[in-house]
């Protein structure tokens, strides 16, 4: 009976006009829509400053210019033909999360943050972005990338001492249908991977880690 | 009989693929336009120096590192990523992409009170000798530096929404190389990405005030770039 019914409905054509304009509505909202997700950083432990460091800083302004529709959007959708207004959002602007999550990673290594501080430290989230690697079939893997500028500078000159650009990356290939699975903890492990080279900056610990006694 | 119909039958089937190739052509057309257009920057920064300044800056060479764009080509809107050609081009009559931007920035210092020596506006592009470029390093001998640039990507990002006209993003990354003229080394140096977002676009025009816009953007960070004043401040 249903299967009769089902028949007889496809054969009107402005029924099948209606479902048509259904799928492709369905198909494509996909991609415009906003979806929200929870991101928390938890950057792991690196290399501790040596004890009695010479100077301490100051988390300042960290901006997003990335090419993104706002501030809040982690992850810009794209269909066939590029980047739509859907995105993966935060609860968060990201450049917040990310000098939260930056606040956290130098805590965890020694590095003393005081307001005021000699040297200040500001960020610039300036571009992301996503590459997918197509399999034979469906998409093999993913990459996901961010690049930040840190400026460090001197607050008593407000002139800038240091400053370097880095590309943290993640690849995934535990691909799901449920896209949130893979997109927030590829994003986390990117943005981990972005403060972990600084972190880790040997030229940016020299501002930071105290003289050798036995220096020349 | 018959053999006139299969005629008129041919007939209508030839027509028919000339029409579906002139549509087509309309169509792809309609996206693959290229405007010619004339630029003049008209920064509008002002943040200017506190007192005389100590040290004069000549322009320098200007270069255009972009890999995919020409040096006449000031801007393209991409089309869909699948797909290699632009969907609007503007490009420039007489000078080029890096020339517009050497002028822009000697009209952002001086109005900003940068004791600025620089001739006029060079049509210098990647393709020159490098006798050339040399000669131009030599220009201006009384300048303390020389302020050169490279235009390192420009482009639009093309963010599409549902039911309204897409958003688009435009950006200019530039790195600034300010150069000691006593020792030819390089005391300063940085790269600035201006942006604009704009929802009214098509045309040339549009290009056009993109691309303004952007390096009005680069301009405001270079002259209050700190570290960069500082070489000029008394």
């Amino acid at each position: 009976m249903k299967t009769k019914l089902f028949h007889v409905l496809m054969k009107d054509p402005r029924i099948r006009a209606i479902i048509c304009i259904g799928l492709a509505g369905l198909a494509t909202g996909c991609v415009f829509m906003r979806k929200p997700v929870t991101l928390t950083l938890a950057p792991p432990a690196g290399q501790p400053l040596p004890a009695g460091s010479k100077a301490s800083l100051a988390l300042g302004e960290f901006k997003d210019t990335r090419l993104v529709t706002d501030g809040f959007v982690l992850v810009q959708d794209e269909n066939a033909y590029g980047p739509t207004e859907g995105a993966f959002v935060t609860e968060k602007p990201v450049a917040e999360l990310f000098r939260d999550g930056l606040r956290s990673a130098l805590e965890q290594d020694g590095f003393p943050i005081t307001q005021p501080a000699p040297y200040e430290l500001r960020g610039n989230l300036q571009s992301s972005g996503v590459r997918v690697i197509e399999g034979f079939m469906f998409p093999r893997e993913i990459k996901f990338w961010l690049t930040a500028r840190f400026d460090l500078v001197d607050s008593a000159t407000g002139l800038t001492v240091w400053h370097d650009t880095y590309t943290g990356q993640n690849t995934t290939t535990n691909l799901t249908w449920n896209r949130k699975m893979f997109v927030v903890p590829a994003c986390s492990n990117m943005l981990v991977n972005t403060i972990t080279q600084l972190v880790s900056d040997r030229m940016f610990r020299r501002y930071f880690e105290p003289q050798p006694t036995n220096a020349p | 009989m018959a053999s006139t119909g299969n005629k008129s039958g041919t007939a209508v089937r030839a027509l028919r693929w000339v029409s579906w190739m002139a549509l087509a052509a309309l169509l792809t057309g309609c996206v693959a336009s290229s405007y010619r257009m004339t630029l003049a920057l008209e920064p509008s920064v002002q943040d200017p120096l506190r007192g005389v300044p100590k040290a004069s800056v000549a322009l320098g060479r200007f270069r255009d590192s972009r890999t995919d764009a020409a040096w006449y080509v000031l801007l393209y809107k991409p089309n869909a990523p699948n797909f290699l050609k632009p969907t609007e081009l503007a490009w420039l009559k007489t000078n080029s992409v890096a020339g517009v931007l050497r002028d822009g920035a000697a009209e952002a210092l001086g109005q900003n009170g940068f004791k600025t020596i620089g001739g006029p506006s060079d049509t210098f592009h990647n393709g020159l000798t490098a006798a050339i470029e040399r000669s131009e390093f030599k220009a201006d001998p009384v300048a303390s530096y020389l302020l050169c640039g490279d235009i390192k990507s420009a482009g639009c990002r093309n963010i599409q929404r549902l039911f309204a006209h897409s958003i688009i993003k435009t950006w200019l990354t530039v790195r600034f190389d300010l150069v000691n003229q006593a020792d030819r080394l390089t005391v300063w140096h940085d790269t600035y990405t201006g942006q604009t977002t704009m929802t009214n676009h098509s045309g040339g025009e549009f290009l056009a005030i993109a691309f303004a816009a952007a390096s009005d953007d680069v301009m405001r960070q270079l002259v209050t770039d700190r570290t960069f004043r500082s070489y000029f401040e008394p």
